[in-house]
């Protein structure tokens, strides 16, 4: 028998070393209860999303204070948790992350989207009212999910994991959906960017995992906005605004099971 | 045959190692109480994590939002959230109790990013504080990831520290990442819970003694880690030249394989 016939089955052989014993398709055809069209705005809770949608860092050519700014004079509902997209993270130097924090009295938390460099990794800042000591997140080959579980006030929710993603390959998709299926389906939502090249696939997987996800392309943008909950949750769509020079993204997420 | 069974399994050794990240990592770990900040500034203390330049810290002692009369320049400050601006370093939070209108518990300073943590409580006997041990999972730059724990042990009773100790050793039995244990372990190196660490973990400091910075006349502190086939100490000692609580800080230089 040749080296090359035994080679195709050793490969996948180490691949599976990053892969749980109850890997899945995650595909099927579940067809998920229809939400009704009248919003609760009791059952609603808000995340904001600061990003240009593209591939860039967010504070280059950005002033951080502007962002302090805004979540100091919010007048509307609040907001559970603010993202930035992306906030790289150098080593050793501050972050716009604990900046703002610093300024506002959140808690700043970092969801990184590559693998740890020695000096610079990118990712996606958080800030959150609470103070978080659980957070939970995933690097398996290239896909990367974080999230931290927060108290969310709407009734009958006693905590969330709001965690985020930037979602490059249909690949990074199944690997988040198989490494955290069940949490997926139960108590996390994703608020993040998916390539808008990608989105069309990346959502029709994730809703045939009887999970309901939706993106939203918004003008020429490389990325597309990305949201995923459990079933009994739903995305209520986004409100675009901008601050200065910072623009964002509101995104309504109501309870509505 | 037997030839291209020896070059497979070559071959299999080499991927594996690739995928795994053989690289090794130097970190530089530093633990700290700081007496609820009852002798500094959080910026003080800051700025002297950031002198020092450690990879990751463990805090115990740490307000979050109290109003202490022994303390009052600390009053609503959230002791790891500013620490975290102070030093460029991201903050984790683990609440061991409700106090003076906050909380008082431990925290997490890393300079590279955390993929996953959690709080849990220790053993309690129902009338003693409750203890709790923080972890963080950290993604380092080989690739690797690290499970760094901070704990702040039971200052009372020898018995209840040892069975919060037996807890730690059941709870981290099996783990297959390489563990650093840090904290206030409120006890002496010739003590049975000492012992019963020292057992499972590799001790990383030396004997010089950590409290009180007033009059050193016992050493509490520590940096634990294991397994100890997989960590080196290169070297370690007591930060007997700042004051700026009533323990002096511990720093080690390890390498992780």
């Amino acid at each position: 028998m040749k080296l090359k016939h035994i080679f195709p089955f050793l490969v996948p052989a180490i691949m599976a070393a990053c892969k749980p014993d109850n890997q899945t398709s995650g595909g099927g055809d579940n067809t998920l209860p229809e939400p009704p069209e009248t919003v609760v705005d009791a059952h609603v809770f808000i995340v904001d999303l600061f990003s240009t949608l593209g591939e860039d860092s967010y504070f280059i050519g950005r002033d951080p204070s502007v962002a302090t700014e805004y979540i100091k004079n919010q007048q509307q509902k609040l907001s559970l948790v603010y993202m930035f997209d992306r906030s790289d993270f150098t080593v050793g130097k501050s972050n716009p992350m604990t900046d703002i924090a610093y300024a506002t009295g959140l808690n700043p938390l970092f969801a990184q989207c590559n693998a740890t460099d020695g000096t610079m990794t990118p990712g996606t800042g958080m800030l959150t009212r609470y103070p978080i000591s659980d957070y939970d997140g995933i690097s398996c080959e290239g896909a990367h999910l974080s999230g931290c579980r927060i108290s969310v006030p709407v009734t009958g929710t006693p905590s969330l994991y709001i965690s985020t993603a930037k979602i490059v390959s249909l690949h990074q998709a199944e690997t988040i959906y198989r490494e955290r299926k069940n949490r997926l389906a139960s108590d996390c939502i994703i608020v993040g960017t998916v390539a808008n090249g990608e989105s069309r696939q990346v959502v029709d997987y994730f809703n045939s995992g009887s999970l309901r996800a939706v993106a939203y392309s918004v003008g020429e943008n490389d990325f597309d906005i990305l949201v995923v909950t459990p079933a009994n949750y739903v995305c209520r769509g986004y409100v675009e605004g901008k601050t200065v020079n910072l623009p964002y993204y509101r995104i309504s997420i109501e309870k509505w099971m | 045959m037997k030839k291209i069974l020896f070059t497979a399994l070559l071959a299999i050794s080499a991927t594996i190692a690739a995928f795994a990240g053989e690289k090794d990592d130097t970190l530089k770990i530093m633990s700290y109480n700081l007496r609820f900040g009852e002798l500094a500034t959080m910026k003080q203390i800051g700025e002297y994590i950031a002198s020092e330049a450690p990879d990751i810290v463990a805090l115990q002692e740490c307000d979050w939002d109290t109003h202490r009369t022994r303390a009052p320049h600390q009053n609503g400050v959230k002791f790891v959230n500013e620490l975290a601006y102070h030093s460029g370093m991201f903050g984790l939070y683990g609440k061991s109790i409700d106090y003076a209108g906050g909380y008082y518990g431990i925290g997490i300073l890393s300079r590279y990013p955390i993929l996953r943590s959690e709080r849990v409580l220790l053993p309690n006997d129902g009338k003693s504080e409750q203890r709790s041990m923080l972890i963080a999972d950290i993604e380092l730059p080989s690739g690797k990831i690290v499970t760094f724990v901070c704990t702040h042990l039971e200052v009372k009773t020898s018995e209840m520290r040892q069975e919060q100790v037996r807890f730690i050793n059941r709870y981290f039995k099996g783990s297959k990442n390489n563990i650093i244990l840090c904290g206030d372990m409120n006890a002496e190196p010739d003590s049975e819970e000492m012992r019963k660490l020292a057992g499972k973990w590799a001790n990383l400091t030396d004997g010089n003694l950590t409290f009180s910075t007033a009059k050193p006349q016992m050493k509490i502190d520590y940096i634990w880690a294991r397994p100890a086939s997989r960590v080196s100490l290169l070297s370690t000692r007591v930060c007997t030249e700042t004051k700026l609580s009533d323990h002096f800080p511990i720093v080690s230089e390890i390498i992780t394989y």
